[in-house]
């Protein structure tokens, strides 16, 4: 594999893998779209999507480094406790609740759900049915903003009117976290998923997206540490240049991570439901 | 949810068992739970890992003292 295709690659999934779009969906379409010598199912390639979930979650952990070690920290303390006090405290335990469903699912499905991987048509009609998912968590929310009289206000009015992460209910943190579970379907956005399950659960654009990310740390690093016995095997992998497209994937996952934040201050989900919707028709007719 | 010890003991319990299956999946191959026949890591990773918040939960279930 080139070394300018292993960075197309690391851009690629570092950049997809927040935005709402499916870095797995675009990391089976795109290279069959333009006829790139890459399928994603093929075990020699397993080193190089390894590195790059490492690379993903390492960008996440460095931004939101301060969060995690308040949270953690704050949680270890609160079990000999047996009391949940404070916010942290109650912003662990949600991200630990979310995270059980995506984890027990992906663990047991996972592997008869990877023959769907090399398959474009699939993840192609994946690509549609992830736009439909933004698109109805968004019309939802309309709805939510009708109902709460503030349709026609700013949209900083608009969002003050939903709430924070740490206010979630345990019921709904294990919905938000199964919605990301959705993403062992190649096209379904993991971030996209967890972002309509947020926003149905009546958090803020904002807070639905750091929500995302801080779910998504842990299942992705798992997942790339769990893998990593299958780097050391792969003999004759070029794991100079895999840990360069890690490097890529890391940076474009935390400036990818930084914009959406600011963007989803005010911004919404359709624009990239449209994008989805666009990517997933040309894919099933392009794809044979 | 209200705390009780019964309530913790479910919990034992089911830590109990997720460390059973956590043994069972490190040692034992298997097609149980899983898409082929091996021995599943991953599987007994997750299983201890529950079992680990397993019993987080029990000492979160704990009926507070009064007056506390």
């Amino acid at each position: 594999m080139s070394l300018w295709l292993v960075s197309f690659l690391g851009l690629l999934q570092g950049a997809t893998e927040l935005f709402p779009v499916s870095s797995l969906g675009h990391a089976v379409v795109v290279p069959l779209i333009f006829h790139l010598d890459f399928n994603p199912a093929d075990t020699t390639f397993v080193p190089l999507l390894v590195l790059l979930h490492l690379g993903t979650a390492t960008a996440l952990l460095v931004l939101y480094r301060d969060d995690w070690v308040r949270m953690v920290v704050a949680f270890l303390r609160a079990i000999p406790r047996g009391e949940i006090r404070t916010e942290d405290e109650r912003m662990m335990a949600l991200l630990i609740v979310g995270t059980i469903p995506a984890g027990v699912l992906g663990v047991i499905f996972e592997e008869r759900l990877k023959t769907l991987f090399s398959n474009g048509r699939a993840a192609s009609a994946f690509l549609i049915v992830n736009a439909a998912v933004l698109l109805g968590a968004e019309a939802l929310r309309r709805r939510a903003e009708r109902r709460a009289g503030v349709e026609g206000r700013s949209r900083t009015q608009q969002e003050e009117r939903f709430t924070t992460a740490s206010r979630l209910s345990f019921p709904a943190a294990l919905l938000v976290g199964t919605c990301q579970a959705l993403a062992l379907f190649p096209g379904i956005s993991r971030s996209g998923a967890t972002m309509a399950g947020g926003l149905a659960a009546g958090l803020r654009h904002e807070e639905a997206a750091r929500f995302s990310f801080l779910l998504a740390t842990p299942v992705i690093l798992a997942a790339a540490l769990l893998e990593i016995p299958q780097l050391v095997s792969t003999p004759g992998a070029p794991i100079g240049s895999y840990v360069f497209g890690a490097v890529l994937a890391g940076v474009a996952a935390y400036f990818s991570a930084r914009f959406l934040i600011r963007y989803f201050r005010v911004g919404r989900l359709d624009p990239y439901a449209y994008y989805c919707a666009a990517l997933g028709v040309v894919g099933l007719i392009v794809i044979r | 949810m209200q705390r009780s010890w019964a309530l913790v003991a479910v919990c034992v319990v089911l830590a109990v068992v997720f460390a059973a299956l956590c043994v069972f999946f490190a040692t034992t191959q298997t097609s149980f739970l899983a898409g082929s026949y091996a021995r599943h890591t991953k599987h007994a990773v997750l299983f201890a890992l529950l079992a680990v918040l397993a019993l987080a939960a029990a000492s979160f279930a704990r009926p507070r003292k009064a007056g506390v």
